[in-house]
């Protein structure tokens, strides 16, 4: 179930993101790490360090494209060069999958940058489905929408946010990259149980999973991915490993970013849980391979 | 004027000649010689300018720095709802 | 209450405009959009509350997040003029800056491509600072373009022996030709070199922390012609002549070898009998950077 359609049928473990303040160490020391995700946007450049930078990782690990700005949920016309360009870039780094968020963040060619929330409407759930199948027509690659964390919430929401999830990736029939962080953080902003959420999700759409940590305020909580991960997003974790099986795992370290070390023993606490699982799914793996 | 106008082509052209053989032979030699010709290197930093976090403070101006217990002391942060640390209860209303 | 729900593109519309939208001096959300609008209003109509933040402040993380973003990422490519004009002078600037320039381009590294056009005609936030703040934005900006642009590949031996006069060459994507009004290069270097002093001895540099105007000793104007390049993924500043700018833009513009050579030495001081030497320096040097590469026939 784990190693599926939606991610190319493929057994990574546990990755963390490729961040510039660990790329000493990474060139000098040449860690063993299992997968790095990349954010697209940031070598979707011609030439240059980043690029060079991309050719050397690609020489020795194995990575996964990560996008923030394809804004699947935005109604007006998108610029035709990002998906160009991301094609080019998916050709250069041979990623099995690709993943960006369900949300919008650019209107009449205007770019917010940020990863804003849906109104849960069908007028939303269809003009998503139109952009994700667009997307997958042109990269020929399995695309995944990830769950974003969210601030506010739409008078016009016809559904909940995973009922529109759900509908989406039924629809377009693509995976999905479940963000039990993010999860976590809209359960508490939107006031939701979010094991509701979780076990609402179909599980063998699941390409991949993120962990990360946040920001607590006095009033709500903001992704802020400068923290280790907290106990109730781990036990979120654990329900979704136990739901989908081995399943690609990703920790997410933007801010304030500590020591590779740090931000890899961090990710590698999720080997707690996937360990469990693993002889069962490989031996699916097997079987599926088989058939 | 025509003659010193092809004079000052020949000038161009051998130029122009010496500087892609030399470049072709500062590919074997590391290229060490361009680097010299180039003229003040700028130390370079990496860019990473996207990433997927959310923001609650700005690197180029004052602002509430996320993540800090300092910033609810800051005004800017007034009526924002002051940080706590990562993983704590949220106050009470 | 009977409720029609908003057509997707209007409502993201409405909720872009109040995002964008400057904020307050306290960092908090305006009242009114740039357009007049009420963006308590918009945020009632649109956002829900929920038990602990109104319809406003819930927007409202959405209009913060939006200016620390782009603040920040424009602040990270402008630092020299940062430092130039302080932070209070730099921070206004660029807001005003980016309020009429939302990035209209997918990538963040696109954010400043028209602050040293938009600085030029807004003289009134830098004072009697403002051709050199103008030079040093159109530097960091060349930097910006140096670092990432494409690289052609350069003309070859090969190519060279078949130039005539009639010949047309394109120069390299990362080659950017600055006409300067001061020598604003050295300034941008002494920023980098005193923040990187600063941020070898433990103490470095807080950018959200308030920032002087920077106090200039010597630095006068005068005509400065800069390339600013890359060599192996390194960037560096190059200063060139005036016939050099002359004869590196004309042939930027497409025109032939000859006609170049000619605007190059328009007006030009150097004597008649040293021009052939000169250029024949310049071009080895062009062409060993790889600034000159095959146009497209
Ligand atoms: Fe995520």
């Amino acid at each position: 179930m784990a190693a599926n359609r939606f991610n190319s049928f493929s057994d990574h473990g546990v990755g963390i993101g490729l961040r510039i303040p660990h790329y000493n160490h990474i060139f000098s020391e040449k860690p063993v790490v299992d997968w790095f995700e990349i954010i697209s946007e940031n070598f979707m450049c011609d030439a240059g360090r980043p690029m060079h930078v991309l050719d050397r990782i690609l020489e020795q690990y194995r990575v996964v494209q990560h996008g923030v700005s394809m804004y699947f949920g935005s109604a007006t016309e998108p610029d035709p060069e990002h998906l160009r360009r991301l094609k080019q870039l998916v050709r250069r780094t041979g990623t099995p999958w690709l993943s960006d968020h369900l949300a919008w963040g650019s209107v009449d060619g205007n770019y917010t940058h940020d990863l804003l929330p849906l109104p849960y409407t069908w007028e939303a759930v269809h003009r998503t489905v139109e952009r994700v199948k667009q997307a997958q027509d042109v990269l020929e690659i399995p695309v995944a929408v990830e769950n974003v964390s969210s601030y506010a919430a739409f008078n016009d929401s016809e559904m909940s946010e995973w009922e529109f999830l759900n509908e989406v990736v039924e629809r377009a029939d693509c995976g999905i990259l479940l963000d039990v962080n993010n999860i976590y953080v809209s359960s508490v902003n939107h006031e939701f149980d979010p094991f509701i959420y979780l076990n609402a999700i179909p599980a063998e759409r699941v390409a991949q999973i993120h962990i990360a940590g946040h920001s607590r305020y006095e009033k709500y909580i903001l992704d802020t991915h400068d923290h280790p991960v907290i106990d109730p997003v781990w036990a979120l974790y654990a329900r979704a490993i136990e739901r989908c099986g081995y399943t690609p795992t990703l920790l997410e370290w933007d801010d304030h970013i500590p020591t590779f070390d740090e931000v890899h023993n961090e990710a590698l606490k999720a080997n707690q849980y996937l360990e469990a699982v693993k002889p069962q799914a490989l031996k699916e793996n097997l079987a599926a391979v088989t058939v | 004027m025509k003659t010193t106008n092809a004079f000052l082509l020949s000038a161009a052209l051998t130029g122009l000649l010496a500087g892609t053989t030399l470049a072709a032979q500062g590919m074997n030699n590391g290229g060490n010689t361009k680097a010299n010709k180039a003229g003040v290197r700028l130390v370079m930093d990496d860019k990473d300018k996207h990433a997927c976090k959310g923001q609650n403070s700005c690197k180029g101006k004052g602002g509430c720095k996320s993540g800090d217990n300092g910033c609810a002391s800051k005004n800017s942060c007034k009526g924002k709802g002051g940080c706590a640390t990562d993983g704590s209860k949220p106050k009470a209303l | 209450m009977s409720h029609t729900a908003m057509p997707l593109a209007e409502l993201q519309r409405q909720v872009a405009a109040v995002t964008m939208t400057p904020l307050t001096a306290d960092e908090g959300m305006s009242e009114v959009t740039l357009d007049g609008r009420s963006t308590r209003a918009i945020a009632e109509r649109i956002i829900a509350p929920n038990s602990l933040l109104s319809s406003f402040e819930r927007l409202e993380l959405y209009n913060r997040q939006y200016w620390f973003r782009v603040l920040s990422a424009l602040a990270e490519d402008f630092n020299s003029l940062r430092t130039l004009l302080g932070s209070r002078v730099y921070d206004e600037l660029a807001i005003a800056y980016l309020s009429a320039h939302p990035n209209r381009s997918f990538t963040l590294r696109n954010l400043g491509s028209k602050l040293p056009e938009w600085l030029a005609a807004h003289a009134e936030f830098a004072g009697r600072r403002h051709t050199l703040a103008v030079d040093v934005a159109r530097i960091e900006w060349a930097f910006v373009e140096a670092f990432d642009n494409a690289a052609f590949k350069p003309l070859l031996a090969t190519d060279a022996l078949r130039f005539t006069a009639e010949s047309r060459v394109k120069l390299q994507a990362h080659l950017r030709l600055l006409a300067l009004n001061y020598p604003a290069d050295s300034l941008v270097l002494d920023v980098q070199h005193r923040e990187r002093g600063e941020a070898s001895e433990g103490g470095h540099a807080d950018e959200r922390e308030a920032l002087p105007p920077l106090k200039l000793t010597g630095l006068r104007a005068a005509p400065t012609w800069l390339a600013v390049h890359r060599v192996e993924y390194n960037v560096y500043f190059k200063r060139i002549t005036r016939e050099e700018y002359g004869i590196l833009t004309s042939l930027a513009e497409g025109q032939q070898l000859a006609d170049a050579l000619e605007h190059g030495f328009k007006h030009s001081r150097i004597p008649a009998a040293k021009r052939a030497e000169h250029l024949r320096g310049w071009f080895q040097n062009w062409s060993e950077l790889g600034w000159l590469c095959a146009a497209e026939s």
